[in-house]
């Protein structure tokens, strides 16, 4: 034994020291509310601000010893090689278990000091619970990353050379998924702890709401793209021609996104009509607890899955404690708490913006409770009647595809009425132009032949909620327009920038909507042939001549592979070409295909190569999926809207009001 | 679940559904984790075994199901790019030797999705099984078995019919389990 | 003159085509309908025409084969499942525990709309909002219709 540290150990040394402090922040924490001490809260912040510096410190020595191939760290000779590009050394940190959860406790300590520095002084009585909570989760965390599944750990005897991140992970797709991911499942914590400080305190008013307000949106959003990274990736890298495929590991991280905007709607309500007030706790403590849940199924390997990850029985029991406490603190003292949930104010008329929020939430949640089930079930049946079952895409497909077309409806509908009520008069006069469209799409549809309702359905929901949202808009805009007497690009400027919420929430539902026309595009216009060709020869799909020209052998560093090269013809011009690839990774003896991709205006051209024969026959899958490009760029819409919504100074209402707001506004990294 | 369900007078019913909700998903989960996810059982167990003709490895000729009917089977999917094949293949040797001995079942291999010259690699590198080994190498007869990993052993009575399937490594345990369900004592 | 056309027609697409057009075979699409609906058991969660593993390969042309041969669907499925079980089928079978998971979905729609029209109806009635939250309520609405 040496007597130096080295960097890596000093990173475990970071890491212990951070739980302590965590413990030390929990302990000063509660006793400040015990002993009336706002001093010793003052300790238990710094704890927590200290926590973050360790944690970063942490997390730097580990990305340095990738980027020094420092092969005496475990974790780095498990995840890296000599040959790998810098890029993915970096992302390698987070290319396994051990690394992936570093990330996570220190994404939470960023948060948390995230929080402590904006709420401080707007929520002094439920700071020590706050603290207290983040600091537990973050000491589970920790306690889980030293005990269990240590990044830091060293291996003897120092290999030559490391065994290579996985080669589907070495991709900028990817590679980004996991943190961006995180992020979302993280920033859930922060309104969980606000709830359940509220729900300690027996102070279940709307504090809590609008101060989490846009931690939950920032969540929700990065969770948003997180699910949609992992779809591009799985798109262009799995190459099945499909972006969502309702695997176990998937629908792990849809069930937060759909409870976490249900949350994020219900919270209106609370904010603006004192109402759902046990609803929203629950909805905030199950999202919560259903990214636990996401990183149990998918860490614990209870459920086989396409994603194999490092799958530990201890591993597997420790967070499944870890879920059972989190549980048992959230449920409890909603339990507890229950006679304190009552709503406030009452519900004025059916047709209103609370109803229809209401009929968002309750379906969202059919939603989840749907792929909760499903994703479970064949573990209850397997545990009560020892048979296998499947639940898998044709069921996912069947069952949820029509709760979310109403959703669609919905979407167009819940921003355009008044909170308290509308008449039915108005509210068929206000949505008769969505009306109109959608009833001519749905003829339009029926003329070019399609008969299945679901698609119809589908169709007119997607033209409702888009006219919808852009007649609101542009009501908006020429309401502006008029009472300020400017002209249109102005008042939309002055729209854009004074009812920020609102705007972002419709450019929001904008996206949403693009989003819902690609995949019912790709999901159910999608064409596609498998075929078996030869140099020469031809294959015609979608008004696109595809041409097999070669096939070359390709040697690089890394991975050696085969390399088909198609040329594309449309209306008898030579346009592009597609080349697909076979990789073959000798460390890890893998072998992946890359698919040949290219986007049009109306969809994408989708090549993937399949096996050779001897005689020089290549089978290719080849595909046409219509409109996927309008959900990245409908992503990038949401995020544009969330990014809008974000910036809008808070309003403080209620008791929070004492203090104008500080400067440093805004959630990190929006 | 939510604000208005109870009232001051009316007991808060979903609470204990709430409680019981959340303590059936902690008591699945672990359950759950006692189990090995992996594990698939066979829906050939009770059925009779599907009839096969296929070549043999290494030597010439047709291995035939209907040429070991009437006696205990026992099946055994191999190959040679199977790491834990090699666990059990000290046992497999052991089992054949008894095979012949007693007389008292008999015993195959499958030489499953393998290259042949790989196979005799194997076999030479590991010692010779001492019954035949059939050759499958698209894994079609494996699919008939339901085969899913390898190795995956079948243990089939005089009558043909499918007693139990073990997948992974056979070991001593298994065998004193599977012999007496075809009529073997070990 | 048709002749001369479809002659003209060629030899100005030769240069693109070069080979023969090749079509998919008219038993592929059925054969990927089937497919998509097979897991793939070695790999656990893919069905087995998106699957790259051998097995899955070996039982997409049995799919093949016997959809050629003009087996029904329900005939392959059959197939399948007695050699695997129902865990091979993506979409669990009607009949057995696996039906339970069909009412699942009926079930939770008719208990989500029951819990809203129940909180609809509970909830009805004239608001008894406070002074205070009666003026941000005003000035609320007032932002919600006049942007």
């Amino acid at each position: 034994m040496s007597m130096t540290l080295t960097l890596a150990e000093l990173g475990q040394l970071a890491a212990g020291l951070a739980l302590v402090l965590c413990v030390f922040a929990i302990a000063r924490a509660v006793l400040s509310v015990r002993q009336c001490a706002p001093a010793r809260l003052v300790a238990a912040r710094n704890a927590m601000f200290a926590n973050l510096a360790l944690l970063s410190a942490g997390a730097a020595t580990l990305i340095h010893a990738f980027v020094i191939s420092d092969f005496s760290v475990a974790y780095v000779a498990q995840n890296s090689n000599l040959e790998l590009p810098l890029l993915y050394r970096f992302t390698a940190m987070w290319g396994a278990h051990e690394g992936s959860l570093l990330l996570w406790a220190w994404y939470l300590s960023l948060f948390t000091a995230a929080a402590l520095w904006l709420h401080w002084r707007e929520h002094p009585l439920s700071m020590p619970w706050i603290i207290a909570t983040l600091a537990a989760i973050q000491a589970g965390f920790l306690a889980f990353i030293l005990l269990l599944s240590n990044p830091f750990a060293s291996l003897t005897p120092v290999p030559a050379n490391g065994r290579d991140l996985n080669p589907l992970l070495q991709d900028p797709g990817l590679a980004f998924h996991p943190p961006v991911l995180y992020l979302g499942y993280v920033g859930f914590a922060v309104p969980f702890a606000f709830a359940i400080a509220s729900l300690i305190r027996g102070q279940v008013g709307h504090e809590w709401v609008t101060a989490v307000r846009r931690w939950t949106l920032f969540a929700r959003t990065a969770l948003t793209s997180g699910i949609i990274f992992g779809g591009y990736w799985a798109y262009y890298e799995l190459g099945w021609g499909g972006y969502w495929a309702w695997d176990p590991v998937e629908n792990a991280s849809l069930m937060p996104w759909l409870a976490g905007t249900a949350l994020l709607h219900s919270m209106m309500v609370q904010e603006k009509r004192r109402m759902f007030r046990s609803w929203n706790v629950f909805l905030v403590v199950t999202t919560f607890l259903l990214t636990l849940l996401g990183t149990f199924l998918v860490r614990s390997g209870v459920l086989t899955s396409v994603h194999a990850f490092a799958v530990d029985p201890g591993r597997g029991a420790y967070m499944l404690g870890f879920l059972a406490l989190a549980m048992t603190a959230g449920y409890g003292l909603i339990i507890w708490r229950a006679t304190m949930l009552e709503s406030e104010a009452r519900l004025e008329g059916a047709l209103s913006r609370e109803t229809a929020i209401l009929a968002n939430s309750v379906l969202l949640l059919v939603v989840t409770a749907v792929v909760f089930i499903g994703t479970l079930f064949p573990l209850a049946v397997e545990v009560v009647t020892g048979q296998k079952l499947s639940v898998g895409a044709p069921y996912f497909n069947k069952v949820v595809a029509p709760v979310m077309v109403a959703l669609l409806f919905l979407m167009g509908i819940g921003p355009s009425i008044p909170w308290r009520g509308m008449t039915s008069a108005r509210f068929l006069r206000h949505f008769r132009l969505p009306f109109a469209l959608a009833a001519a799409a749905l003829a339009a549809g029926l003329g070019l032949g399609i008969r299945a309702p679901l698609t119809l359905l589908s169709i007119a929901g997607a033209v409702f909620a888009a006219t919808a949202i852009l007649t609101d808009m542009s009501l908006a805009v020429a309401a502006r327009r008029r009472s300020g007497g400017v002209a249109w690009a102005r008042a939309a400027g002055m729209v854009l920038s004074r009812s920020r919420r609102r705007f972002g929430g419709l450019i929001v539902h904008l996206g949403m909507v693009l989003i819902a026309v690609g995949m019912i595009g790709s999901g159910l216009f999608q064409s596609q042939a498998t075929v078996e060709m030869r140099r020469g020869d031809s294959v015609e799909i979608a008004g696109h001549v595809i041409t097999l020209r070669g096939i070359a052998d390709i040697d690089m560093p890394n991975y050696q592979g085969r390399r088909a090269t198609f040329s594309v013809a449309g209306d008898g011009r030579p346009l592009f070409e597609l080349r697909p690839e076979k990789r073959f990774y000798p460390i890890r003896a893998m072998t992946t295909t890359e698919v040949a991709l290219r986007p049009q205006a109306w969809g994408d051209l989708y090549a993937v190569m399949g096996d050779e024969s001897a005689d020089g026959r290549l089978i290719a899958r080849l595909f046409w999926n219509p409109l996927v490009s309008w959900i990245w760029i409908g992503w990038a819409v949401v995020l544009a809207g969330a990014a809008l919504s974000l910036t809008e100074r808070t309003r403080m209402v209620g008791v929070c009001t004492r203090r104008p707001a500080p400067q440093a506004r805004g959630v990190p990294a929006q | 679940m939510t604000d208005v369900t109870q009232s001051p007078r009316r007991p808060a019913r979903w609470r204990y559904a709430l409680g019981a909700a959340a303590l059936a998903l902690l008591g699945l989960l672990a359950i759950g984790l006692t189990r090995e996810p992996g594990r698939l059982p066979s829906a050939l167990v009770g059925q009779p075994m599907p009839a096969f003709e296929i070549a043999y490895l290494e030597r010439e000729g047709v291995l035939r199901s209907a040429d070991l009917a009437g006696e205990p089977l026992v099946l055994n999917f191999w190959a040679s790019w199977c790491t834990s094949c090699r666990q059990e293949h000290a046992q497999l040797i052991r089992l054949g030797q008894f095979s012949e001995t007693s007389g008292a079942f008999r015993i195959a291999g499958i030489n499953y999705r393998d290259d042949p010259d790989r196979a005799a690699a194997y076999l030479a590198r590991e010692g010779r099984f001492p019954y035949p080994s059939g050759h499958d190498p698209r894994g079609r007869l494996g699919i008939d078995f339901g085969v899913y990993g390898m190795p995956e052993t079948f243990f089939i009575d005089a009558g043909g019919i499918v007693r139990m399937r073990h997948a992974g490594p056979l070991t001593a345990a298994v065998l004193a389990e599977a012999m007496p369900r075809i009529g073997v004592t070990p | 003159m048709r002749l001369v056309l479809a002659f003209v027609l060629a030899l100005t697409a030769a240069p693109l085509w070069a080979g023969r057009l090749v079509g998919e075979d008219p038993a592929e699409a059925r054969v990927r309908a089937v497919a998509t609906g097979l897991r793939c058991p070695v790999c656990q969660s893919e069905n087995i025409l998106d699957s790259h593993s051998g097995t899955a390969r070996e039982m997409l042309e049995l799919v093949r084969e016997q959809v050629i041969e003009g087996r029904s669907d329900a005939q392959i499925m059959a197939f399948f499942r007695a050699r695997y079980g129902d865990y091979v089928l993506l979409s669990p079978p009607s009949t057995g525990p696996g039906a339970v998971i069909w009412l699942v979905p009926v079930l939770l729609v008719i208990g989500g709309a029951g819990l809203a029209l129940l909180l609809v109806y509970r909830l009805r009635g004239p608001g008894k909002d406070t002074p205070e939250t009666h003026a941000q309520l005003t000035e609320a609405r007032l932002e919600e219709l006049e942007p």
